[in-house]
């Protein structure tokens, strides 16, 4: 649901840094997450084949098999699809093809800024620039923006609920 | 009964008890709306502040955070796709559709009043049945479990727009991800590539990248410019007669979150989910494609479904001191604190405590709506802000929830992660529900399945041995049959 | 809220300065309390019952926190990065003993075992219309039906696998009712309640009211003296079996790894003194635990003897398997 909204409605995609629309083959999308995912399927059955069996008949690696080997099935299947339809198939934009790495990346550091400098240190930069990535350029709503955040951080979580925030 | 009902009456409506009411409600909300803080962590946060409470008000606190927490956990998940409690998720398949449409006002509105009634009709139930039904639950054994999971499983024939084989994609992964963790059974580590994974990949930050941090990744995409349809917000009425059109899907899903609640540790979530499952699969064929795109009988199925497990839940924990979820735990731990041993003594050496609940209930729910239904306007407002602010927001809230929910880091990261892994399988249009009903079915589903077979001495028959197992399983099979069948009638 | 607390504080704090004169500089600041337990089961209440109690005798905060995960392996490595300065302390049970075991990275060393609180014999139940009558009787059937009856319990070499292990020893029908392993001790009487186990091990306070209420039979006891809220359960001896009573579940409290035992004695002291306060004397009857305080030097023996128990029947169940 989320790609016909995406895809019907902001054709023109929205101010940003690099405004152009990346465009991947529908079908090349599908193979690599599949591919992915096969891996990971893969992954869980070639431990689980390593798991000790018990006195039942159902063993610690038993359940963890049987669904890793449906997976790893299902995903060649849609290869298998895909490839075939290869042409048909269309494609999926990414819009603003910047700011979504950039914007997974500022999260990603998150966690760890958050456990070496502080919660309240690392959200006063982190809300701005994240802010700025999703396309907030006016400076009054970026600063509005941090300050709402800050306090509902420390009133909520550490004064009413007594979150430990680093 | 009568009697102990006016007794009840009576110690509610004392001051105190009205206003620790009225506390439990706000914590309620607050919680609710925060996705990541759930009302089993609101209650425990509260439990030591009821030390030094009497046991009525005490109860009645934490009572009135379980409903409300339950009831403002769809606010969010209707605006920004994040689902304040798990069981929010289903409310958000249609209504934050409906939110981009700009009905986030009517969403809102249905949900809450939807809420309001299907917690009337089952403290009606639970009224009525409480015992009954508690006892019935007993015979809920492994084998019952397992096909209990069967059958939620099975519900991604019918949860499930667009491709089935990328839904069961979706499905195989929860399943497989699911497993990481202390094995169920005999208590062996299984793909644990980090300590912190001991426990298995935590639901919560799970759920939350899921639902809102991919759709945060979404919101990036779109970049600061809103689009037409969400500036024109429509203006929605709260009446009850909104609800009148929905009247099926309200009594039907009342029925099947009290009943799914009852049973211990099936609870709110798999409750929403074969409420919504039904409802679309009892709508006319023409209709259904419609779920998942902003159908508003979705999100009343939803809600209707999840408050009435909330009542369904306390049947189990009032009569036989059996906790049905996680909240409910909580509340045996409240109630043990004032000295009281929830329990099938319990109605029989104090039964103003269970009739305090059953009327600090009633008492609360208008409350609830009122304040619910007031918040409506503000809330709608929260969609006039920028997207490019509200994705800053849903972003920061997803890693203050992640964070409060177990006061740990790596819970971020993990939101983070899911996040990233959501955006792109949505991308390819892998929707995070049918991942998110693994997520939640898998571990009952393995651990069962294992304890039946010890039962039963390694035979599979075992699991189609009891009548209850044999009803779920048809009805498994009966729900991924029926498309099908459908298909080839045409 | 927290301005009440200070209040309190501050108020406590005057009134104490005399008096623990004895425990020097202990406490220094707020306590950090670490449980490995979920909010709201009974170990958690128990623990924020004794902060509480902690609370008021010290005069400084004590913070609560709950960080479950891996029984109590997530606490363990939470309390490991910690500074061993007296004022981080976290809440132990027997379950520990079986995550240690399996861990690779901690053993009993890498904490200090400062304080027991309580004792937890544990029982067999049956629901109130099996047929199993009694301890000779269920042995009885087992024989003759080996496979056919099932215990369910709480997990996989916990402390409740390792009691039922001592009795199929002591009974002879080792291997021959179904071990069932539940998500927790409350989930397996349940099991029972629901006819799906045919016995279940638990403790006192889980069944009690079944009891109570006619739908559940204790069948015995793994006790030296029969429970006062039981009278009419046989303890194992009285039924003619020979099982070690020494093993039951314990709860208690820990510090990190080098925490000075002058700061472990004087929180001991406190969470003696807790102890016997009214309010938790009448919490730990109510709940029908036994009370039993143990020093940083008792308790430590105790859970090694534990331990060992722990170790020795830890293994005997893999080889049975």
């Amino acid at each position: 649901m989320t790609k016909d909204h995406n895809g019907k409605e902001s054709a023109a995609p929205a101010a940003g840094f690099l405004r152009a629309s990346l465009n991947v083959p529908t079908a090349l999308a599908d193979i690599a997450v599949c591919l992915a995912l096969g891996a990971l399927g893969l992954w869980f059955v070639v431990n689980a084949a390593g798991m000790p069996a018990g006195r039942t008949m159902i063993g610690i690696g038993t359940f963890p098999m049987i669904v890793g080997v449906i997976l790893v099935a299902l995903c060649l299947v849609q290869i298998g699809l895909s490839l075939r339809n290869f042409r048909n198939a269309g494609t999926i934009s990414f819009h603003r093809p910047l700011a979504v790495p950039i914007g997974m990346g500022l999260m990603l550091l998150f966690p760890f800024a958050m456990d070496s400098f502080g919660y309240f240190q690392t959200a006063a930069l982190w809300v701005p620039a994240f802010a700025w990535v999703a396309g907030v350029a006016e400076l009054p709503t970026i600063l509005t923006l941090t300050a709402v955040i800050l306090g509902l951080a420390y009133f909520l979580f550490q004064m009413l609920l007594g979150t430990p925030l680093p | 009964m009568l009697e102990n009902f006016t007794n009840a009456f009576e110690l509610v409506f004392a001051v105190r008890v009205l206003v620790a009411l009225m506390i439990g409600v706000l914590v309620g909300y607050c919680v609710g709306a925060m996705p990541g803080l759930t009302s089993s962590i609101g209650m425990a946060l509260l439990i030591p502040f009821t030390f030094e409470l009497d046991a009525i008000s005490a109860i009645v606190m934490l009572v009135a955070i379980y409903m409300a927490a339950d009831y403002a956990a769809g606010i969010p998940a209707i605006l920004v796709n994040a689902p304040g409690q798990p069981a929010a998720a289903v409310s958000a398949f249609d209504g934050y559709p409906m939110t981009l449409r700009g009905e986030a006002g009517k969403a809102l509105n249905l949900s809450i009043m939807s809420s309001a009634t299907g917690a009337f009709i089952s403290l009606i139930l639970l009224v009525i049945t409480a015992q009954a039904m508690a006892r019935a639950a007993l015979a809920f054994g492994p084998a019952e479990y397992f096909a209990l999971a069967v059958l939620g499983l099975s519900l991604i024939a019918v949860l499930s727009t667009g491709s089935t084989l990328k839904a069961l994609i979706g499905l195989l992964f929860g399943l497989v991800i699911v497993t990481v963790g202390i094995d169920p059974i005999r208590g062996s580590l299984r793909f644990v590539v980090t300590p912190m994974l001991i426990d298995g990949i935590p639901f919560l930050p799970a759920l939350i990248g899921l639902f809102a941090l991919s759709e945060v990744f979404i919101m990036l995409e779109r970049g600061n410019e809103r689009s037409r349809t969400e500036l024109g917000v429509m203006r929605a009425k709260p009446s009850l007669s909104a609800l009148w059109p929905f009247r099926r899907t309200v009594l039907r899903s009342s029925f099947i979150g009290y009943a799914v609640g009852v049973i211990p540790g099936a609870g709110a979530a798999i409750a929403s989910l074969v409420s919504y499952g039904f409802a679309k699969r009892a709508s006319k064929p023409a209709d259904r494609d419609s779920y998942g795109k902003g159908n508003p009988d979705g999100v009343v199925a939803s809600e209707v479904a999840n408050n009435a497990a909330v009542s369904g839940a306390l049947a189990p924990l009032l009569a036989l001191g059996v906790p049905g979820s996680a909240s409910a735990a909580v509340l045996i731990g409240g109630l043990t604190i004032q000295g009281l041993q929830p329990g099938p003594m319990l109605f029989v050496n104090n039964p103003q405590i269970p009739y305090s609940i059953f009327v600090s209930l009633l008492v609360g729910l208008p409350i609830m709506t009122a304040i619910g239904l007031l918040g409506v306007p503000l809330w709608v407002r929260l969609t006039r802000i920028p997207p490019g602010a509200i994705a800053t927001l849903v972003a920061c809230i997803c890693v203050l929830g992640a964070f409060a929910s177990s006061n740990n880091s790596f819970e971020v990261l993990v939101t983070v992660v899911f996040g990233i892994i959501g955006y792109f399988l949505r991308k390819v249009d892998i929707h995070p529900a049918p991942i998110v009903l693994a997520l939640v079915l898998g571990y009952m589903m393995e651990s069962n399945l294992r304890r039946a077979m010890i039962i039963g001495n390694d035979n599979l028959l075992f699991l189609v041995s009891r009548p209850i197992a044999i009803v779920l399983l048809l009805g498994a099979v009966l729900v991924i049959a029926s498309p099908l069948l459908g298909r080839l009638r045409r | 809220m927290n301005c009440k607390k200070l209040v309190g504080a501050v108020l406590g704090s005057t009134l104490l300065i005399s008096a623990s004169a004895t425990a020097q500089d202990w406490p220094n600041g707020d306590l950090r309390f670490i449980l490995h337990v979920s909010p709201g089961g009974a170990t958690d209440v128990l623990a924020r019952r004794l902060a509480d109690g902690m609370q008021q005798i010290t005069g400084t905060n004590v913070v609560v926190e709950n960080q479950p995960g891996g029984s109590g392996a997530r606490q363990l490595a939470l309390m490991s990065l910690i500074e061993p300065d007296g004022q981080t302390i976290g809440s132990v049970t027997a379950s520990h003993l079986g995550m240690l075991q399996q861990s690779e990275e901690f053993d009993l060393s890498s904490i200090e075992w400062s304080c027991g609180m309580v004792l937890d014999p544990y029982l067999l139940a049956v629901r109130a219309d099996s047929d199993i009558q009694s301890l000779e009787d269920m042995v009885a059937k087992a024989k003759a039906n080996p496979g056919g009856l099932t215990i369910g319990g709480f997990g996989e070499a916990s402390g409740g696998h390792v009691a039922w292990a001592m009795f199929e020893e002591a009974s002879g029908i080792v291997g021959d009712m179904n071990w069932v392993p539940y998500d927790s001790v409350g989930d397996a009487v349940v099991s029972a309640l629901g006819g799906h186990s045919d016995v279940a091990i638990a403790y006192v306070g889980l069944v009690k009211q079944y009891v109570e209420s006619g739908d559940m039979r204790v069948i015995g006891i793994q006790s030296d003296t029969r429970s006062e809220s039981l009278p009419d359960t046989p303890t194992y001896a009285e039924a003619g079996f020979d099982v070690d009573t020494t093993w039951q579940q314990f709860r208690g409290v820990i510090a990190p790894a080098g925490t000075s035992m002058e700061h472990q004695q004087a929180l001991c002291d406190v969470v003696e003194q807790t102890m016997q306060s009214d309010e938790l004397m009448q919490y730990v009857r109510d709940s029908e635990l036994t009370y039993g305080f143990m020093g940083p030097e008792p308790f430590k023996a105790f859970v090694e003897a534990q331990n060992e128990a722990a170790i020795y029947w830890g293994e005997r169940l893999e080889s049975i398997q």
